[in-house]
């Protein structure tokens, strides 16, 4: 891509932004919240109709119209579950309108047992762009938990390694290439029960946003794709609770208004209550743990200083620890966990520029401990990241809107190993970073938008700066359709060393000299249509390119004495494939369709190689979670206004997996007292398990808690007819022939769990 | 909206797209098919006579693997003493006993394994076409500088240390491997950890006979000032109160990739479950170890604390 097209899209008629327009013109901002909650939403439509201009609210719920003609409109706004706003307003000449608009809930009027659709419901839906509501969060059958990973799992393109993984595997990249921010706040490690479900909870969050690919220069630092996880604001209007009582963990929140109006504030926490269970346990099974538990606190602060000022400030605390003793004179102990805290400041600096600045904190750690016959092996994983970010959206002219902002701040990772009370590993690296885009989304008609950026990275360790360009286009030759393309480079400076059986080892590593960062391409086409009233249709094809991938070599397995270049292997990699997304989004019958054709591929140097041939060599192979096929159907059944029910069906291609070949034995090694069983294999993961498919069913009760508040009951079965899937397969030597046995994933689980809303 | 026909020309049109998609990206990886390989086994010890040397074959994974069956008798083995140049200095012949399994045996007795030098293993067959050749460097001889203490009581805050003298040839990660073999076995004399395993059934006294630490490089002790080397050996490689002998071996690159990555192939690392990869072989034409290591015993009584 030549830089002279960025230039063009990014600049192009910057000098006609700065004239001023002859006639006077005048404008109108302001902030859309929930009439109930007073909770700001983002990506809400706002539009004059007489003129055609229309914007949407940005993650702070803010929306601006600028240059308008003074005249008298009709301003409608409109939302996803909330009906049509409709106000008829009258602009002056260099009037500033402000003006906050306030959408009602569907439903929360109207005793109509089946939920009406509006005509024009349509969300302002970017190409590589998907939203999960937290409705449908906490609607969906899971296990434990509702879970905004597992949710997020089902949109086409996201794939899950497992069902004991919460990990999201998008277009093809490993879970580190996805940037997870929760409100603004990078999290490093965003899961509990060591992978099994992620650390957001359903109560506290207010909105969740997926941009699996080609996404804007405002975003960096992962080569894949970016998730945005907002928390709630706190309800505005009123003091208002929810109690969650579950099999394995509850939850509550609070939240309620600040002062006279200018604030609000915000609480949740959710706990495991799985120590009766381990108890009755303990008293029969060897091996539960004698201490095991999960943790997480949400908190929300706001305050709106002046009409122009809001502040606001977010924590977020989350723990989980297990304690194993096992056999005489050995245990296991690992805790880990997460806390990010962040402070932002919003203001209206004028009916043309909108800003938000924010500071945060995160911190991550990891601590297993392991103590066998006296031995100690200890581990400390720390990241330290403090950060500022200052973001500006700048209105020159009815056609463009200019995004510009600075992200900078201090990263410090610490890896520590012990072993028998001496210190065997001990890497420390601080670095500062640095990235500052810029952004322009020009509208020339109504029918083509195109937007531009660039994204300029700096990284102190290494010493490495990297220019991301991005550009994207669409084209809607009427109001049903869209045609839609992207592209854009991404660069990535950290890398996770994970297991995908169990979360709660994950390691951070950064680039340093002779660690370059990882980087990538991404190309994408798109179409979104409605088709029929009530329905949308969308398809999406990507291809995509990693590079300069750097991961922990899986054949170190003593890094002590190794300089730190020395831990890693370097590879290479791609990915493609298609989507489909069918969704029915009125009726009493809602729900999607959602289908992903995907193809992705590794290579690293010396792996894959043909066993004769020169070990340097290097295959492309499949990794585990590629899957070819995946089909996903979720759907929402209202029975009455009390009976809901909701079902989940998954589909997808068995994952990859090496099937051994041969096998021969090592009888001799000078220390050992049993010969070595050795496999011989062949491509690397070139065989397939058996399909995946799985059915989960719920059933919801709404009522009413002693005239309390609102009660629900949800009554859950997970894997509905116990599909037995293989997880993967494991071998024992002990048989002659060798013995391939299933390692099979969830069974059936049935559940239940109470939640009452006062 | 669109009308009904045109929107099912369009979900007609996305699937086509797929079908054709998914024709023009069909990517060809295939499963290999099972292929017959020769396997070499060989350890050389430093000042010991030339090693024995094993050739057999792979069998199918999923076939009964019987040992006997896989041997090779029909080879033409020997090892090549080279000089600093990398031009044989002396061969030295093996020839074939046919009562044990694939087993070679050199014809001379009399040479002892030269520390710090390059030995050369070739291997030709009449009836196979594969050519095997392997290279290995003798570590270099080392011996254990201290006088170990006679009588070291089980997990007492005096753990056994070990001082290892300077080798040559080191490079920053010499790797050794820790083995304390018991000369009383008994169930017994077990210790905690082990007794419970035992009584656990998941393990038998065979298997912790000689009980090894696996592979340890060297920056994981204390570097001395004068090239030695400190190291105080790990309770949990105790396996039985009483005497014990203590081997300290330092192991050659072929013999240490070959156990690293096996235990990768087991699953100890960070592979996805069911990713399999091969083993690290440094040998030409087929697959095995010719590896050397050279070792160093001290002898120390193991006593069981009061409290046990």
């Amino acid at each position: 891509m030549k830089p002279a097209l960025f230039l063009f899209i990014i600049f192009f008629g910057l000098g006609a932004l700065f004239t001023i327009n002859a006639q006077e013109t005048a404008s109108i901002n302001g902030y859309i919240t929930d009439s109930r909650t007073g909770e700001t939403l983002i990506m809400a439509n706002v539009a004059l109709l007489e003129i055609n201009r229309g914007t949407s609210s940005n993650t702070s719920g803010y929306y601006t119209i600028t240059n308008v003609p003074p005249g008298t409109y009709t301003l409608a706004a409109s939302y996803i579950g909330y009906r049509r706003y409709e106000t008829e307003v009258t602009l002056e000449p260099g009037q500033n309108l402000r003006l906050n608009i306030e959408l009602l809930p569907e439903g929360a009027e109207l005793d109509a047992i089946v939920v009406t659709g509006e005509a024009d419901r349509e969300e302002l839906r970017d190409i590589g762009r998907a939203q999960v509501s937290t409705q449908l969060i906490k609607e969906l059958p899971s296990v434990i938990e509702p879970d905004v990973f597992r949710s997020v799992q089902l949109l086409p393109g996201v794939k899950a390694a497992s069902d004991f993984s919460s990990g999201l595997y998008v277009r093809g990249g490993s879970p580190d290439q996805t940037l997870i921010l929760l409100d603004e706040t990078t999290v490093y490690n965003p899961t509990h029960f060591f992978g099994f479900f992620s650390t957001f909870n359903p109560d506290a969050v207010k909105d969740v946003r997926l941009y699996k690919g080609g996404y804007p220069a405002e975003y960096g630092g992962r080569i894949g794709s970016v998730l945005t996880v907002y928390n709630k604001d706190g309800n505005r209007m009123e003091n208002r609770g929810t109690v969650s009582l579950g099999m394995l963990a509850s939850r509550a929140s609070v939240e309620g208004p600040l002062g006279e109006g200018t604030g609000s504030w915000m609480l949740a926490v959710r706990r495991s209550t799985l120590e009766p269970v381990l108890s009755v346990l303990r008293r029969s099974i060897d091996g539960v743990p004698d201490r095991f538990y999960f943790y997480d606190v949400n908190g929300k602060l706001n305050f709106d200083a002046t009409e122009n000022d809001r502040f606001s400030l977010a924590f977020y605390a989350g723990n989980d620890l297990v304690s194993i003793p096992f056999q005489e004179d050995a245990s296991i102990r690992l805790r880990y966990g997460n806390q990010t805290v962040s402070g932002q400041w919003r203001r209206i600096f004028s009916d043309r520029v909108f800003g938000f600045f924010t500071l945060t904190g995160s911190r991550y750690f990891n601590r297993p401990e392991f103590e066998i016959a006296g031995t100690e092996f200890q581990r400390n994983n720390d990241i330290l990241d403090f950060s500022f970010k200052g973001d500006l959206e700048y209105l020159p002219h009815e056609d463009h809107i200019i995004t510009a902002g600075v992200w900078g701040g201090n990263i410090t990772l610490r890896f520590r190993d012990r072993f028998d009370n001496q210190q065997t590993f001990n890497s420390r690296i601080q670095s500062q970073y640095l990235s500052a885009y810029l952004q322009n989304r020009w509208r020339p008609s109504d029918r083509w938008t195109f937007t531009g950026g660039v994204r300029l990275n700096s990284f102190t360790e290494g010493g490495y700066f990297r220019l991301d360009p991005r550009i994207s286009a669409e084209f809607r030759p009427n109001d049903a359709l869209r045609f839609q393309a992207a592209y854009g480079r991404y660069h990535q400076y950290l890398s996770l060393i994970t297991n995908e059986a169990f979360s709660g080892f994950d390691l951070w590593l950064t680039t340093d000299e002779g660690v370059p960062p990882a980087y990538g391409d991404q190309f994408v086409l798109g179409a979104k249509t409605i088709p029929f009233s009530g329905y949308g249709f969308d398809v999406e094809i990507y291809y995509r390119t990693m590079r300069d991938l750097f991961e922990l070599d899986p054949f170190v397995t003593d890094p002590a004495g190794l300089d730190y270049h020395e831990l890693f292997r370097f590879g290479e990699g791609y990915a493609y494939g298609v989507e489909l997304f069918l969704e029915k989004q009125t009726g009493s019958l809602t729900g999607f369709v959602g289908y992903t054709y995907g193809i992705t591929r590794r290579k690293f140097p010396g792996f894959n190689a043909p066993i004769l041939d020169d070990p340097t060599r290097a295959r492309f192979y499949p990794p585990k979670y590629d899957r070819t096929h995946d089909v996903n159907v979720v759907t929402s059944y209202r029975l009455s206004d009390r009976w809901s029910a909701n079902a989940v069906f998954n589909y997808a291609t068995g994952q990859a997996y090496t099937k051994p070949l041969g096998r021969t034995q090592f009888s001799n090694v000078p220390w050992d007292n049993a010969s070595r069983n050795v496999f011989v294999v062949g491509n690397v993961n070139a065989s397939r398990l058996p399909s995946y498919h799985r059915l989960d069913l719920s059933l919801s009760r709404k009522g009413r808690f002693f005239d309390l508040g609102d009660a629900e009951w949800q009554f859950q079965l997970i894997n509905v007819y116990s599909r037995r899937n293989v997880w993967f397969y494991n071998y024992d030597f002990d048989e002659n022939p060798v013995q391939r046995d299933d390692v099979n994933l969830l069974p059936i689980i049935p559940s239940i769990s109470y939640t009452v809303n006062f | 909206m669109i009308s009904k026909a045109p929107a099912i020309k369009l979900i007609f049109s996305a699937l086509i797209l797929i079908c054709a998609f998914t024709v023009l990206s069909c990517e060809t990886y295939n499963q290999d098919d099972y292929e017959e390989l020769v396997v070499v086994e060989a350890y050389a010890v430093a000042n010991n006579p030339l090693p024995i040397v094993r050739v057999h074959t792979t069998s199918p994974a999923e076939e009964f693997f019987d040992p006997a069956e896989t041997a090779l008798s029909d080879g033409n083995v020997q090892i090549v003493l080279l000089d600093e140049s990398g031009e044989s200095e002396e061969v030295f012949e093996y020839y074939y006993i046919s009562a044990n399994n694939g087993i070679y045996i050199a014809t001379n007795p009399a040479h002892r394994m030269l520390p710090n030098r390059t030995y050369r293993l070739d291997i030709d067959f009449n009836d196979r076409p594969e050519i095997i050749r392997a290279y290995t460097t003798i570590p270099d001889e080392f011996e254990i500088l201290n006088i170990v203490a006679d009588s070291v009581e089980y997990q007492s805050g005096e753990q056994l240390e070990i001082i290892i003298s300077k080798t040559e040839g080191r490079t920053d990660r010499q790797v050794y491997v820790f083995s304390i073999i018991a000369d009383e076995p008994e169930i017994e004399n077990l210790t905690p950890f082990y007794r419970a395993s035992f009584d656990d059934e998941n393990i038998e006294l065979d298997d912790v006979l000689v009980n090894s630490s696996g592979l340890v490089n060297e920056a994981n002790f204390d570097v001395n000032p004068d090239g030695t080397i400190t190291l105080r050996f790990p309770w949990i490689g105790v396996a039985f109160f009483g005497q014990n002998r203590i081997v300290t071996s330092l192991v050659d690159k072929n013999l240490s990739d070959l156990v690293r990555s096996q235990e990768v192939q087991l699953g100890g690392s960070t592979l996805s479950p069911g990713e399999i990869p091969n083993l690290v072989y440094n040998i030409e034409g087929g697959i095995g170890i010719f590896g050397s290591i050279s070792s160093d015993t001290v002898q120390t009584n193991i006593t069981r604390p009061s409290d046990l």
